[in-house]
């Protein structure tokens, strides 16, 4: 019996021996050794990376907020899909990184009306998307908003960080 | 007696330690933790008017931050009735204290869904958002924005 328990002893080995195993450098019988257990940390970490795969969306590149420009919140602001980004900085509008005055807004928006249109049918209807500071008077995004309407956009939208309902 | 085999079951867990840990490191630098939206506006395009005998709330800023809720068109004799002037606080504009009247607003004509805002010049971009944002929170599906 006690043979056989021997055997037994010699046959089943850890899935883990030599992987991680501390050992007191003595050598000594009866030396403490400390073993560590790597599974719970592989759990923790393959969690982690499903998460973080999930709540990485490549939807938010549509709205690249400009450093100088600090969004208004809102609960009840929905996703956008797709729409002619508008920022307002230091009264000057910025559209595809290049500034232009108020002077030049309603050519340029018509323009980028018809590029858009060209480039996604005629059907397409075109969507405004103003980003402005939230600290910002509404006298340097009436100007927007005037010519907006006037060129012929079909939706105008705020742009707003979401945020949760407070019960 | 015979010797048996001797079967290695040992799985080294070291590299997937490693693959897993770049994984974190790449996906936590790339992670967006602010969701930006958007809150879409109700607006008259062009020459386009909108049907002008609909009841409409007219939310109206003042200059001093006050903010005057006025109800128009709203019975048969198209009478315009100021509902609530809600006055200002330290901060500015008094949300919470609009938000509660536009609740009562909607409790009171649950069919009206349309406001309009009213800005001043000077008001805050983050009022104007919020106001909107609260009637859009009570129900209220087109808003716009009339500009100055």
């Amino acid at each position: 019996m006690r043979r056989i328990i021997r055997e037994n002893k010699e046959n089943t080995k850890s899935t883990l021996q030599g992987t991680s195993v501390l050992k007191s450098r003595s050598g000594k019988k009866g030396a403490a050794s400390a073993t560590l257990t790597l599974t719970s940390l592989v759990d923790v970490f393959t969690i982690f990376v499903i998460y973080l795969l999930i709540n990485t969306s490549a939807d938010s590149s549509m709205l690249d907020t400009d450093e100088k420009i600090k969004l208004p919140s809102a609960t009840q602001a929905t996703q956008v899909e797709s729409g002619i980004l508008v920022k307002v900085i230091d009264n000057k509008f910025v559209i595809d990184e290049k500034s232009y005055s108020e002077k030049y807004l309603s050519r340029v928006l018509t323009q980028k009306i018809s590029e858009m249109k060209q480039e996604k049918g005629e059907d397409t209807p075109a969507e405004l998307i103003i980003q402005a500071d939230k600290k910002s008077d509404f006298k340097s995004i009436n100007p927007l908003m005037l010519v907006g309407s006037e060129v012929g956009f079909s939706k105008i939208k705020l742009a707003a960080i979401s945020e949760l309902e407070s019960e | 007696m015979d010797k048996q085999k001797d079967f290695n079951f040992e799985v080294d867990v070291l590299p997937v330690i490693s693959l897993l840990a770049v994984c974190i490191s790449f996906l936590l630098i790339t992670a967006v933790w602010v969701q930006l939206g958007s809150l879409d506006l109700s607006q008259s395009i062009g020459s386009e008017a909108k049907d002008e005998k609909a009841p409409t709330v007219w939310a109206e800023f003042y200059d001093n931050g006050n903010v005057e809720l006025t109800l128009k068109d709203f019975d048969s004799k198209n009478a315009d009735y100021s509902y609530a002037i809600v006055k200002s606080d330290r901060e500015g504009v008094n949300l919470t204290q609009l938000e509660e009247n536009i609740a009562q607003i909607k409790t009171r004509y649950p069919d009206l869904n349309t406001v309009v805002v009213l800005p001043k010049s000077n008001s805050k971009y983050e009022d104007v958002v919020g106001l909107i944002d609260r009637f859009r929170k009570h129900q209220f599906r087109d808003v716009g924005i009339s500009p100055l």
